[in-house]
């Protein structure tokens, strides 16, 4: 083989794998990332994900290249068709990471329904297209796929260049334009005496009505959920504001019916509110329930995930911890290289199937949830925290808790019934502490939830046997809604369906001491749910219950 | 006889990579929250490809620019600088 025919190929292979790589460059290139996904960053990648990137196409590039050679030297037209099919393979790849870094509203269109059929019959024009060439006419094929890697090889050089000008100009805290500067803490207000108003507001992302409560199955034990529920008002059909965190944790914490929001940078949420309105940074043109609670006089708090809360809210918390979702965090070799080849290898549907859920997207959620229970466990036991928001990542995927064992686990195969039994234990460490630090019957606990369970396929491992039995082809959009009020002990329920929306104003209303008695509270709610759109309620569902027609049951048998 | 078996063979070869390249085609996942991308690559890689085009096809534009030179000039015009060429000689 002449040394410009190595040379070409070289060239082709690099080039290749360095489209396959074109999702992992997406994510680590300032200049290319989607600046919706700076809003969820803590801080930009570490460093060694772009040594281990540049190492990747070089090595891989370096292997494809040594492979081919082989093959053809060989003289072997099993081994010859073998690196044309893994050729083939790294071509429809590449093509396929091409395809995820057309602009969002373009692939959009490409997925929504109205295409879909246009796209079917493309897709099948295509294929047949391929097939017919692959078939007839392989060689020239081949030289046609070459010829495409060979004038894309610039654009190798390009990457590479971006990716090491961002290494060598990585401070840990700037990515391309935007920066990521440690939140300051709002002054701690005086404290207030006792019997001052005191709210913890618990969101369990993505807890649903019906497994933790209506239809829970028989061998899943929830202690604390049913001793809170026994000494508590509890909504048999309280419904979210919308169907995702984005959406749901900016309607509670704005008050508003959020309709849409977009990220538009490290700390800008755009959002669009039903009926119209809206601003393109919703956060600092409307009140947010800290800032209101900071008016009137109390320390606020926040541990929790997803929205960025600590960089919103800096003015108005006193305290705030906040685990980011997982954006190239990694410290360690040999989660980076896990994590590039589930980038190379997400479109390959077979290899989705087989693979387990990641280890590591497992350990990197274990890790926001022990954080945001650490803090948590802080804030509840603190009397000069007048509100406390904790937004846990439980019962959301992926799966952290192996509840035969009783144990944390990111091993093995578990479901988001065990997520719920953690749920239930973390609701159980915050009771004690708030019984330990003697705060327990001075607070005016909430618990619930951001949106039903949505059952994602996790990781494209699909259901366990339990979830499928569970959701029997069902989406139940409840969520549970139970208020505890100060020295509250028996349980009332109330079945009339309404939006969780109000909840805003319902904190508002007890940090001003009032809805002080059950009572209280169950005509509020008959007044409020009426004035709320529930865009979620589900249609058959809702019970005979009218307003007012709340019953106080008799101890804890409901 | 062994040829008729080569082909099979190479058909199911055809065959498999087809297979494989029709899964591998279909499209990645949605990941929850994370955009994979904004449009800044694919336009990156665009215009890197057309660069890497032009110069590939380098050999043949310049094959092309000759013709079409040519062709302005017309044989008249060829002929005569020919003529001037040899004169001076």
């Amino acid at each position: 083989m002449s040394s410009q025919r190595a040379a070409r190929d070289l060239l082709v292979c690099v080039s290749l794998v360095n489209l396959c790589f074109l999702r992992v460059w997406a994510q680590l290139l300032p200049g290319a990332t989607p600046v919706s996904n700076l809003y969820y960053m803590r801080g930009p990648p570490a460093r060694l994900h772009y040594v281990a990137a540049l190492l990747g196409v070089a090595l891989l590039a370096g292997a494809a290249w040594g492979l081919g050679s082989w093959a053809r030297r060989s003289g072997s037209r099993g081994f010859e068709n073998a690196a044309r099919a893994g050729f083939l393979g790294a071509l429809l790849l590449a093509a396929n990471a091409v395809l995820d870094q057309l602009p969002f509203g373009l692939r959009s269109a490409l997925h929504g329904n109205l295409a879909a059929a246009g796209v079917a019959l493309l897709a099948l024009a295509c294929a047949g297209a391929a097939a017919w060439s692959l078939w007839r006419r392989p060689a020239r094929l081949f030289r046609v796929a070459e010829g495409v890697a060979l004038a894309l090889s610039p654009f190798a050089l390009l990457t590479a260049s971006q990716a090491i000008w961002t290494l060598a100009r990585h401070d840990g805290h700037s990515f391309g334009a935007a920066v990521f500067r440690s939140p300051a803490s709002a002054s701690a207000l005086p404290a207030r005496g006792p019997g001052s108003p005191r709210v913890v507001w618990i969101v369990f992302d993505e807890l649903e009505q019906r497994a933790a409560f209506s239809e829970r199955p028989p061998d899943l034990v929830l202690p604390a959920f049913d001793r809170l529920r026994s000494e508590a008002l509890f909504a048999t059909h309280a419904y979210p504001p919308a169907g995702d965190t984005r959406l749901s944790m900016a309607a509670y914490l704005l008050g508003l019916p959020v309709e849409r929001v977009e990220p538009k940078g490290v700390a800008t949420l755009a959002c669009a509110l039903e009926g119209g309105g809206g601003s393109e940074d919703c956060w600092e043109d409307f009140p947010n329930l800290f800032a209101r609670a900071r008016d009137a006089g109390f320390n606020a708090a926040v541990a929790g995930w997803y929205h960025p809360y600590c960089r919103l809210f800096e003015r108005a918390l006193t305290a705030c911890a906040w685990a980011g979702l997982p954006y190239w965090e990694e410290e360690s070799w040999g989660d980076s290289i896990g994590r590039l080849w589930e980038e190379l290898l997400r479109p390959v549907p077979l290899v989705r199937t087989w693979l387990s859920p990641s280890e590591r997207s497992r350990r990197a959620h274990l890790r926001a949830y022990r954080e945001i229970l650490g803090a948590a466990l802080a804030m509840v036991s603190d009397p000069a925290i007048g509100l406390a928001l904790l937004h846990f990542p439980v019962p959301h995927r992926p799966d952290i808790f192996d509840r035969q064992r009783g144990v944390e686990s990111v091993e093995g195969r578990n479901s988001y019934l065990d997520n719920l039994a953690l749920a239930d234990r973390t609701l159980a460490a915050l009771r004690r502490e708030l019984e330990r630090g003697g705060l327990w019957d001075a607070t005016t606990l909430i618990v619930t939830s951001d949106h039903w369970w949505r059952a994602l396929n996790r990781d494209g491992w699909g259901l366990d046997p339990e979830e499928r039995e569970l959701l029997d082809g069902r989406f139940d959009k409840r969520v549970p809604f139970l208020v505890r009020l100060p020295g509250q002990t028996r349980s009332q329920r109330y079945e009339p369906s309404f939006n969780t929306l109000l909840l805003h104003d319902l904190v508002l209303e007890r940090l001003a001491a009032r809805l002080g008695s059950p009572g209280e509270l169950v005509a509020w709610l008959d007044a409020r749910r009426t004035s709320l759109r529930n865009p979620h309620l589900q249609v058959g569902t809702e019970p005979r219950a009218r307003a007012g027609q709340a019953r106080i049951a008799a101890g804890p048998g409901f | 006889m062994g040829k008729p078996i080569q082909a099979l063979r190479a058909r199911r070869v055809r065959a498999t990579g087809l297979a494989l390249a029709l899964l591998a085609a279909t499209p990645a996942p949605a990941q929850a929250y994370i955009d994979p991308g904004s449009g800044a690559l694919a336009l990156q890689a665009l215009l890197a490809g057309i660069f890497g085009a032009l110069v590939l096809a380098r050999k043949t534009l310049r094959d092309l620019a000759a013709r079409v030179l040519r062709v302005r000039r017309g044989p008249s015009d060829e002929g005569a600088r020919s003529a001037a060429t040899q004169g001076d000689g």
